[in-house]
């Protein structure tokens, strides 16, 4: 596979994964707000506020995650060096964990703190500054070849 | 809850390591960063999780569900503003779980501490034996000393008396949680709905309410008012909603007490209710007929007038006032026309959006000079002569609540004097007199030591329910700018030796705001002959 293919290919699966859980997670916003008209226990009780908390940030971060990898499909047809594997792997391991993380932490309490599903959060953020310090990198990278055929 | 947390948590991560195994990456690079993720995720667990604070609570069952209560963590949903008021009073914390963050001092005990009650003026501590039953420590947290003190201390009890058991569970859960059933001699652990006065202790029950609310369509479309299935407090009349703050701040006793020691008021009552069915309103002419037998002198509960002496048990003073039981309609005062709970100060829960002195013009018209003080002064205001401070609790004199006229008698301290201690009663019946209020003459009692201020008489002579209460007023800055502040302080030195702790507290406390005495208004000769006539009577009000 050439270069341009396997970019080309990194793109669309970020551009298919990047729809998907915005159309999942815009999903659980309408669900977050179908608890608040309901006036759930389960979401809105005292009891239940470091639930609503966790849930909300993983529909804030899931959002906002999966917009973070239709841009990167979009960097990506800008400036195909940016298309590099490993990079792609730790945007998905971040979508995956930073808001299941948050998610599956407030399903059962333990008084004021979220169980230890949250532990997840903090791994999938070690992928995400991986991820954009990876992508930051490859404009540098590419400087640096561009230069260098200017000077051959 | 917790398997299901743990396996949606390890199923991402396995999802997370599969997405890292299939990385067109070098195997160092997928290893560092699986590495890095385990250790983040292993020093984030490592970290110490926040004090969720309990160690042990009572074992009082906080039985939220049971006779359709939801709880106040229920209410949030709907009412957050005014959740957050109640949040901000003295009625949430009046009784709580003993932790870290509820308990204002750390008494030793060889039994653990398990509940708190109290933590405006001060914290009782609770230990619980092996039936359930919770007894309160012998010492308690005093706010304004920030020092444990003895139990003894803190409330009116004779100087001899021994220290008795004070028992939770078949008194003060009725008032002190919400939806109590004492269950007393049942064999059970007493159940409360929620510990502390809370949302449903002032509405009701709010189990139907909640559910019916729950349906976005029922809440846009769906009936209103009683229909609602809750009671609120706002929109009762003064009767009603004056019930709901008596059914703790009065004085009564059950109509059926063992009813009562086995389900609290929990099936007689509900707000919204007259209270008289489900207790009888004590009174002196109650005490008297015997409908009512108390381990207490009645002379201990009420003055001689009626008014009660103890603070705490305003309602009991309110129905004695012409404003209430000659009131009609809009102009009936109930406990909300000067009080709110969400629209309050937390401190005495005066309403904010009108002043005391706003509540009563809203009725009565103020004649030109009716005072008799210049205005903008304390004795302008009404409630200095309408409603003094003759009720006592906690280490203070409480304003009374029964909205009467200075009188020159005896039958309480009167407002008069309580503010000029340099004068006799002689002095306040003429006074009254000369403004054409009152000719009290009839009434005059008669002096055993003659031409002594009455403040002074009071303060050394009386019973100690009023000796507490003159012991108070000294410490009023009104008192002190009308009397003159060169000659109390030889009078309280001698009220700082009194027989009972707290005047002994009160009369020091009051004593700190005057400077040496150079000025012998009462002689030494009338002082001792005070305190040898003093009342010596055994005197016990522990509000």
């Amino acid at each position: 596979m050439s270069p341009s293919e396997d970019a080309k290919r990194i793109a669309r699966r970020h551009f298919r994964v990047g729809f998907v859980a915005l159309a999942i997670f815009v999903m659980l916003g309408l669900v977050l707000e179908s608890l608040h008209a309901f006036k759930s226990p389960m979401y809105l009780d005292v009891e239940s506020e470091p639930r609503r908390l966790m849930w909300r940030l993983a529909h804030a971060h899931g959002t906002l995650l999966a917009m973070l990898h239709v841009i990167y499909a979009l960097t990506i047809r800008a400036h195909a060096a940016a298309a590099k594997p490993f990079a792609s792997a730790c945007f998905t391991i971040a979508l995956v964990l930073i808001p299941g993380g948050f998610f599956a932490g407030g399903i059962a309490l333990h008084g004021a703190d979220p169980n230890a599903a949250v532990a997840l959060v903090p791994a999938g953020f070690v992928a995400l500054i991986v991820a954009l310090v990876s992508v930051a990198r490859s404009f540098g990278e590419t400087s640096r070849d561009d230069e260098t055929k200017e000077d051959s | 809850m917790d398997a299901v947390s743990l396996f949606v948590g390890v199923a991402l991560f396995v999802v997370a390591i599969g997405v890292v195994a299939r990385a067109r990456a070098a195997a160092g690079a997928r290893f560092a960063l699986v590495a890095a993720m385990i250790a983040c995720a292993v020093a984030f667990l490592s970290q110490k999780r926040s004090d969720s604070g309990i160690a042990r609570g009572p074992r009082i069952v906080r039985d939220v569900g049971r006779d359709a209560f939801v709880g106040s963590g229920a209410c949030i949903a709907c009412h957050p503003s005014e959740h957050a008021s109640w949040s901000k009073t003295f009625h949430r914390t009046m009784t709580e779980v003993a932790n870290a963050r509820t308990m204002l001092a750390h008494p030793g005990s060889r039994e653990p501490i398990v509940m708190t009650t109290g933590s405006h003026h001060m914290q009782g501590y609770w230990t619980e034996d092996d039936r359930g039953a919770l007894h309160m420590l012998p010492v308690v947290f005093s706010r304004e000393e920030n020092a444990l003190i003895a139990r003894a201390d803190a409330f009116l009890e004779p100087p001899n008396a021994s220290q008795h058991d004070v028992r939770w569970n078949s008194n003060c859960i009725a008032c002190h949680a919400t939806g109590a059933r004492p269950a007393i001699d049942s064999g059970r652990a007493p159940i409360v709905a929620e510990l502390g006065v809370a949302c449903e202790a002032c509405h009701g029950a709010g189990g139907e309410h909640a559910a019916l609310e729950r349906n976005p369509f029922t809440r846009a479309f769906g009936a209103r008012g009683d229909a609602r299935r809750i009671v609120n407090p706002a929109k009762l009349g003064a009767d009603r909603s004056s019930a709901v703050c008596g059914s703790c701040h009065a004085y009564s006793f059950p109509r059926d007490e063992e009813k009562f020691l086995r389900d609290g008021y929990a099936d007689s009552y509900t707000p919204g209710d007259a209270l008289e069915p489900s207790r009888i309103i004590l009174t002196p002419g109650v005490l008297a007929r015997g409908d009512v037998s108390l381990d207490t002198d009645a002379r201990n509960l009420f003055w001689p007038d009626g008014t009660v002496r103890v603070g705490g048990r305003e309602y009991n003073a309110m129905i004695l006032s012409a404003c209430f039981a000659r009131g009609e309609g809009e102009k009936k005062i109930a406990c909300t026309s000067c009080h709110s709970m969400h629209q309050s100060d937390p401190d005495d829960q005066l309403r904010r959006d009108r002043s005391v002195q706003d509540a009563c013009i809203s009725c009565h018209e103020m004649p030109r000079n009716h005072s008799r003080h210049a205005k903008g002064s304390p004795g302008d205001a009404c409630v200095s002569c309408h409603m003094p401070k003759t009720s006592y609790a906690l280490r203070y004199a409480i304003r009374s609540h029964r909205i009467d006229s200075p009188r020159a008698t005896r039958d309480k301290p009167n407002a008069c004097n309580l503010c000029h201690l340099d004068r006799t009663l002689e002095w306040t019946r003429d006074a009254l007199r000369a403004f054409g209020v009152r000719d009290d003459a009839r009434d005059a009692p008669v002096a055993r030591v003659p031409d002594v201020p009455e403040s002074v008489r009071g303060l050394l002579e009386a019973d100690a329910a009023e000796r507490v209460i003159w012991a108070d007023a000294f410490g009023e800055r009104a008192a002190r700018d009308a009397s003159g502040a060169d000659w109390e302080s030889a009078v309280l030195d001698v009220a700082s030796r009194d027989p009972y702790a707290v005047i002994r507290f009160i009369a020091a406390r009051s004593k700190r705001a005057y400077p040496s005495a150079t000025r012998a208004l009462v002689s030494r000769e009338a002082i001792d002959a005070l305190v040898s006539t003093r009342d010596n009577r055994d005197v016990d009000v522990a509000e």
